[in-house]
């Protein structure tokens, strides 16, 4: 057996000997395979990391135009879905030094990809913008992503997202049926959900409603509602608030947190929710169905469209209305979550041939011009003209034409790269209208739409929710430091959910427990390091 | 093992040994032959890339690489065995492994000598072929059609309670009943697909045994214990020593997508713990080091299972 | 030769005992397949029904018709398990016949080399170096030659050719055969049912695989179907998490009508591959 395993031992250091020098001599012919040249008149060639959801870059006419118009030539790579796996991939990618001009990530910058800062696999903008690229510019320089500079130095350059990008809505037939109004304090909410459960508010004469529906165990749409009538906060785990008098805290250790989970937990005795809410997983379109079905009174919506739809396809009317966020206690709003104003971003890796040519590509797709075909193709083609319906900009869409070039049934009616592509999500931000300020721009955000959306009562929704949208302390930072650490989030989301579900009498006890476990888990001396970080924050 | 004994002896005695291994050499030539391509390949997709070890004992930055990475020594063991979640997770994962073995591994041999029993070959077939779909369907899908059918408003098992006047606790999937969950569901979803290899083994007994037992008045009982099982011997040694060695990292998949926060406590298992770590933390080299940690005891179970199987039936796999 | 016995207790415990067991693996498959041919009315009316009250095929021509990603997905998926199981049976068959010899000197170290590498593996990123270096990403092969033996697999194989008896291969030798000969013309016809099991595992693995793909191809004609179906059923949630507008997300039919789909054709396949597993069986016990 001895002798067996010296043997075993020598054939692995040969096999791993022979193996090093194959991987060596395969190492040699890596170099030189550089892109197109920027002079003359070659297209360039732009390697791009980006989700293609469905769309054919053979056939596909907006990118055609695109290319067109900027001398360029789009090489994809296909990133299938914005799943944990494509995160893998793309790391492995960009730290491995595969040949990628631009990289459309759609996930946070998060220590990871710190990491490749710090390692020098990305490029810095300010070292190739010039005065060509001022849209890129006001946005990298604007205050709202201030947080996302590294020693002044810009590398993920963020897709902006509208502030109020996640509303409320609630049946207006079912308040009509139970005889109350939409409620404006917690309260009142709960006279709702309470009516709604009880009262048989689809008057079918089955006890089979309920107020609101939970979609998942963090619960952080539905339960972060009421949340919002205690303080302004975020309701993942981990997120942080700020406290009356100015210093933080992290939203699991304040008072408010602890009220708020008591009212959640009476709810959960009373029915007033799925009480198997633990076991959904991001059940988003199983909430549009309850919808549909009468058997839920009210759902956190980003937009109606889907939920529209589904109606339709019931036959059904829908009858709803605008929930805004409820009072607090001492009759100040609530609050509802800000998007943190960005949903993914461009980076630019060391490989890049030619960066000056992606930036121009990024700055043209951030125009007006840019940013109609990208939202809704080319002109004359996918759309006949636009019209203004009051604050709102109508393209006038050909469904035909737009059926052949992407698949309307999953995309709808607007180009499937509109989002998370080359651009950013909803309609025009209008930097060049104003200076290139885009602190100034962002809430001026032009409505972009279709015909179909129209008179939903819902046109200006992300309008409205941007009115309450406020950002909590350290939302979307990425200070690691001021991070909880995934043990801290388990212990947080474990512990609440245990004191929503086990015997009312138990509430306290358990929620002290969880208190004490995560503040002895490192929660205390994260709660000090935030409020160092947040004071020198504020001394800034 | 010819060459390892080679050595020891005097030189003329070596001398002879080593004529006769070359000549076993020339006798196998075809074989070796046969063997080329399988060494090659194993060289240089799993050998070649075997420096990934180094990680564990590295800070590991994938975009510096191995080579560029320093070296940390053992400090991410000692993180390791001083981590508490660790260790729950470990208890949980060792817990659900033997609940597989004993729960699990016997499911699929008991269904596949019913089926063969079974007189009419088409219920026969039909069985087996709906048996077998389920293997098809994937974590995610099940473990919403679990939510659907324990649903306490509207789901199956509601309708079926109702039946007999009972109602259905709001929440099925809780910490005392999650490791059951996952055993039932696996059998669910995995007994007709490990089926196939016990029928496949079957198939192959000489029907002339049977026929031989029956003509010596032996029943279907005996015919089976005497002659079917002791034919499918060697292959449930094999598989059970092979699943010794890969209970601890299987079903994530399953977990991962049944679990719930309730119960982390019983069912947080190591690759979970793992997955939660590297994709929200960038914690590569540890889970590295976990990953070692895990194929050094995995490795270790196989050996064991393997000498005693070798002891008590005379099955092993090598 | 006929064996007869007679129509006993436990035939009738063991047909009920089937029909259970059907049942309960037919249930849940039954209700994918009812919601996956309903009207979204019908759906909504109760999402939770096992008789049918609306039949429609509308979401599988949606599947089908209107989105060619998917007939790409399935055709790709195809071409990826074919080449991948002859690569793999052609591996598994040369090592686990060679390893099925007692006397092949060097037999142990091999196999300890080959057992090693169940346990321990160099991980991702040094895998994906290897593969890139080689020039194999965007190539099927990529997705083929990496996986291309399991050990499991080449164990049962060789753990199968041992049981074989060696008198067969005697008599062969002394015909003239050599090793190649008889395993091709003598030990693999005799091996029918584990070909045709440990082929039907390699296919189903590759079948399955969507990792591979994910990590080493980038166009669209190499996305299997696993990755159009995860992209379906996972990947619309996180877009909506993050509140951005996506486009209406799938209906559950259509996530069910995709699900079918994709089980057909391991389905249709099963009774070709079954028909090796009986063989045996019907020549034996249960000739009535």
């Amino acid at each position: 057996m001895m002798k067996a395993t010296k043997h075993l031992m020598r054939i692995l250091a040969a096999v791993l000997a022979a193996s090093s020098v194959a991987m060596l001599a395969a190492g040699c012919d890596d170099a030189g395979s550089g892109g197109g040249n920027a002079s003359g008149d070659e297209p360039v060639t732009i390697r791009w990391y980006q989700e293609l959801r469905g769309i054919d870059p053979d056939t596909d006419r907006v990118l055609k135009q695109i290319e067109e118009t900027l001398n360029i030539e789009f090489e994809f790579v296909a990133s299938p879905g914005g799943s944990e796996e494509q995160e893998q991939k793309l790391n492995l990618m960009v730290s491995t030094g595969e040949k990628l001009d631009l990289v459309t990530m759609l996930s946070g910058v998060d220590e990871l990809k710190l990491q490749w800062v710090e390692d020098g696999v990305l490029l810095a903008y300010e070292d190739y913008l010039t005065e060509n690229h001022p849209n890129i510019k006001s946005i990298l320089d604007a205050d709202l992503y201030k947080y996302l500079k590294i020693d002044g130095k810009s590398y993920f350059k963020p897709l902006p997202l509208e502030a109020g990008n996640r509303g409320y809505i609630i049946k207006q037939d079912w308040l009509d049926a139970v005889g109350l109004d939409v409620p404006t304090n917690l309260d009142e909410y709960y006279e709702v959900i309470k009516a709604f459960t009880y009262e048989d508010p689809d008057g079918n004469g089955e006890d089979d409603t309920y107020g609101f529906f939970v979609a998942e165990p963090y619960g952080s749409n539905a339960f972060g509602f009421i949340a919002r009538s205690f303080i302004n906060c975020g309701c993942w785990g981990g997120d942080w608030v700020e406290l009356a008098d100015g210093t933080v805290t992290q939203f699991v250790a304040s008072d408010e947190a602890r009220e708020t989970f008591r009212f959640i937990k009476k709810c959960y005795d009373e029915g007033l929710f799925n009480k198997s809410f633990v076991n959904e997983k991001d059940a988003e379109g199983k909430m549009e169905d309850l919808m549909v079905q009468q058997r839920i009174g009210m759902m956190d919506v980003t937009g109606v469209t889907g939920l529209l739809r589904r109606y339709e396809d019931a036959g059904m009317e829908a009858d709803l209305t605008y929930m805004p966020p409820l009072n607090k206690a001492d009759g100040s709003q609530g609050t509802l979550p800000h998007s943190g104003g960005s949903w993914g971003f461009h980076i630019i890796p060391k490989t890049c041939s030619n960066p000056e040519k992606v930036l121009d590509f990024l700055e043209w797709s951030l125009t007006e011009e840019g940013r109609a075909l990208t939202a809704y193709g080319i002109e004359g083609v996918h759309y006949t003209d636009t019209t203004m319906e009051g604050d709102i900009k109508v393209f006038n869409v050909n469904k035909e034409e737009m059926e052949k070039d992407w698949n309307t049934a999953d995309y709808g009616y607007s180009y499937p790269l509109s989002w998370g592509g080359p651009n950013y999500s909803g309609g025009y931000i209008p930097m060049k209208e104003n200076n290139y300020d885009f602190d100034v721009a962002y809430p001026k955000q032009e409505l972009w739409n279709i015909p179909d959306n129209l008179g939903t009562a819902f046109d200006d929704l992300k309008v409205r929710n941007a009115q309450y949208a406020q950002v909590f302390p350290f939302q979307a930072s990425i200070d690691q430091t001021v991070m909880a650490d995934q043990k801290l989030i388990d212990i947080e989301i474990q512990g609440r959910t245990k004191a929503i579900v086990e015997p009312a009498e138990n509430f306290d006890a358990n929620w002290d427990a969880m208190l004490e476990e995560w503040m002895a888990a490192g929660g205390a001396e994260l709660i000090e390091r935030g409020n160092e970080v947040w004071a020198e924050l504020q001394a800034e | 093992m010819a060459t390892a004994k080679a050595g020891k002896l005097a030189p003329q005695k070596s001398n002879a040994k080593r004529a006769a291994l070359w000549r076993a050499i020339k006798k196998y030539k075809y074989f070796y032959l046969m063997l080329a391509p399988v060494l090659a390949w194993y060289i240089i997709f799993c050998y070649g890339p075997m420096y990934g070890v180094l990680t564990a004992f590295q800070d590991y930055s994938m975009s510096r690489g191995v080579f560029r990475s320093p070296f940390v020594g053992l400090e991410h063991f000692r993180t390791l065995f001083a981590d508490t979640l660790f260790w729950r997770a470990f208890r949980n994962s060792v817990i659900i492994a033997v609940y597989r073995v004993i729960f699990e591994f016997p499911i699929p041999i008991i269904l596949s000598i019913l089926i063969n029993e079974l007189r009419s070959s088409w219920v026969r077939k039909v069985t087996q072929t709906l048996l077998y779909l389920p293997h098809f369907l994937s974590w995610v899908i099940v473990a919403s059609i679990i939510v659907t059918f324990f649903n306490p408003d509207t789901g199956l098992l509601a309708a079926v309670a109702e039946l007999f006047g009972a109602e259905v606790p709001p929440n099925l999937i809780t910490p005392g009943s999650f490791r059951a969950l996952l055993v039932i569901t696996n059998i669910w979803k995995e007994a007709g697909w490990g089926m196939i290899i016990y029928l496949a083994s079957m198939s192959s007994v000489d029907a002339n045994l049977y026929e031989a037992a029956y003509v010596d008045g032996a029943n279907r009982f005996q015919r089976t214990w005497h002659i079917t099982l002791p034919a499918l011997r060697s292959v449930i040694a094999v598989q059970m020593i092979l699943l010794a060695g890969s209970v601890l990292r299987s079903g994530f998949d399953q977990v991962f997508n049944l679990q719930n926060p309730l119960v982390m406590e019983t069912g947080d298992i190591i690759d979970t713990y793992v997955y939660r770590t590297v994709t929200k933390e960038n914690e590569f080299s540890y889970a590295s080091a976990i990953g070692l940690f895990n194929s050094v005891i995995c490795t270790a179970l196989l050996l064991l299972a393997n000498m005693l199987s070798k002891k008590l039936s005379d099955e092993s796999i090598y | 030769m006929v064996i007869k016995s007679k129509f006993n207790a436990f035939d009738v415990f063991n047909i009920i005992f089937t029909i259970l067991v059907g049942l309960v693996i037919f249930i849940p498959m039954w209700y994918i397949f009812v919601i996956s041919t309903s009207t979204y009315a019908a759906y909504i009316r109760d999402p939770f029904h096992l008789i049918p009250t609306s039949f429609t095929l509308q979401e599988y021509a949606r599947a089908v018709l209107k989105t060619k990603e998917m007939l790409t997905a399935l055709w790709a998926s195809v071409r990826i398990t074919v080449t991948g199981t002859v690569i793999s049976m052609m591996l598994t068959i040369l090592g686990g016949y060679a390893l099925s010899k007692d006397g092949l000197p060097g037999r142990k170290i091999l196999f300890r080399i080959f057992i090693f590498t169940m346990f321990f593996g160099g991980g991702l990123a040094p895998t994906y170096i290897l593969i890139t270096k080689l020039h194999m990403t965007n190539t099927i092969w990529a997705l083929t030659i990496p996986g291309a033996i399991s050990t499991y697999n080449m164990i049962l194989m060789k753990n199968f050719f041992t049981s074989i008896p060696s008198s067969l291969e005697e008599a062969a030798k002394i015909d003239g055969y050599n090793d190649l000969q008889i395993l091709f013309r003598i030990v693999l016809p005799l091996s029918k049912p584990v070909l045709a099991a440990i082929s039907l595992f390699y296919a189903v693995g590759y079948w399955n695989d969507y990792f591979g793909a994910l990590l080493y191809s980038s166009s669209q004609d190499l996305m299997p179907f696993q990755i159009y179906l995860r992209n379906l059923i996972i990947v619309n949630s996180a877009a909506m998490r993050a509140g951005v507008q996506t486009g209406p997300s799938a209906q559950e039919q259509f996530k069910m009508a995709v699900i079918i789909i994709g089980i057909i054709p391991v389905a249709v396949i099963y009774p070709f591959v079954q028909k090796y597993f009986t063989q045996g069986i019907v020549l034996g016990a249960v000739k009535e």
